[in-house]
């Protein structure tokens, strides 16, 4: 298997650990999304494996290749509208009592902003943090590991809720060994200039 | 004789408000504070079309998914004040399709502006879900 997967995993594992009751945690690209899942603790993290290039000139053909892999933390949340019931639903309150509460409500694309914002931040910090540089795997297993930026997107009304994705890719570099044949060790490789002492012949190099 | 938009108006009536065919009661509250849940010029309770929920089809996975999205819609001639947009209502419906489900408030969507048909008289309202503050 390469070792992407394991990276997937582990930046899963990792925000899966420090969720609390701030958001869920998908494995993978939700197909269908219903807005009625991701109101307030159920915010969702989804984490899949977006992209990877090889540079050419970073390995050789047999052997370790270096992966510059993308992995997109995808954010969505979704909001009603929020007012205070207690007085709209209450058959005593006064028409100056409603006309107040009616004009305090905080708009279900503004409360989503709010809770997108709050979302990322939690998620930025956790991937950041200087304790979670490895993503608590062996030393060495990613290097330069950063998020490029985030993108939010625009408030979206799902049905008689709004909702909201923004999209964090963290990339880093890891090393992929494919199977097959054993590269050619260097150590082994002997160069020998024999040159030789008839002047008018040309140098010749024996490799061993 | 009342012309063709009239009867079709009049038609309304019949098929919209009444609890006997599509009509649900329906309470709205307006940006002031005032209650409306009766017909303009009568005792008669508000009422009209609402309809809770529709069905999407996805083409991805060939299923139909079932999307809930309130939408209201009253006669104006039944209103005491025709909603506008940007205007802050509250709208009381029932909370499924059903004469006996208890009301449940909603807030008119600034999301979606409000559809009106003047050739019928018909508003059509877009609402959305409610928390405690």
């Amino acid at each position: 298997m390469m070792e992407f997967i394991e990276i997937k995993n582990a930046i899963i594992n990792l925000l899966e650990t420090n969720s609390g009751v701030n958001y869920q945690v998908a494995k993978a690209q939700k197909q269908e999304k219903s807005a009625e899942e991701f109101i307030d603790g159920n915010r969702l993290v989804e984490v899949y494996y977006k992209r990877g290039t090889f540079p050419k000139d970073s390995g050789r053909y047999t052997g370790p290749v270096q992966h510059s892999a993308t992995f997109f933390v995808e954010l969505t949340v979704s909001a009603p509208v929020e007012v205070d019931l207690a007085v709209l639903e209450n058959p005593a309150a006064t028409p100056a009592q409603i006309q107040t509460a009616l004009n305090g409500m905080k708009l279900a694309s503004v409360n989503a902003d709010e809770k997108m914002d709050e979302l990322i931040s939690i998620v930025w910090n956790i991937l950041f943090d200087a304790e979670n540089h490895h993503l608590g795997l062996a030393e060495g297993k990613i290097a330069s590991r950063w998020i490029d930026d985030v993108e939010k997107g625009d408030p979206n009304p799902r049905g008689s809720l709004v909702m909201l994705t923004a999209t964090m890719p963290y990339s880093c570099v890891l090393s992929e060994t494919p199977g097959g044949e054993d590269p050619i060790d260097n150590e082994e490789i002997n160069l020998e200039n024999e040159i030789n002492e008839d002047t008018n012949q040309k140098t010749g190099i024996i490799v061993n | 004789m009342a012309n063709l938009r009239e009867r079709a108006n009049k038609d309304l009536e019949l098929s919209m408000e009444k609890t006997t065919e599509w009509g649900l009661p329906v309470v709205l509250i307006s940006p002031d504070g005032v209650i409306y849940d009766t017909k303009k010029d009568s005792e008669d309770p508000l009422s009209g079309q609402v309809l809770h929920s529709y069905t999407e089809f996805n083409a991805d996975t060939g299923e139909d998914v079932i999307i809930e999205d309130p939408v209201v819609i009253l006669r104006r001639e039944s209103l005491d004040r025709v909603p506008l947009n940007g205007e802050k209502w509250g709208v009381q419906i029932p909370e499924d399709p059903s004469l006996s489900a208890p009301m449940k408030l909603f807030i008119l969507s600034p999301d979606k502006a409000i559809k009106a048909n003047r050739a019928l008289g018909i508003i059509k309202m877009y609402l959305q879900k409610t928390k405690q503050i």
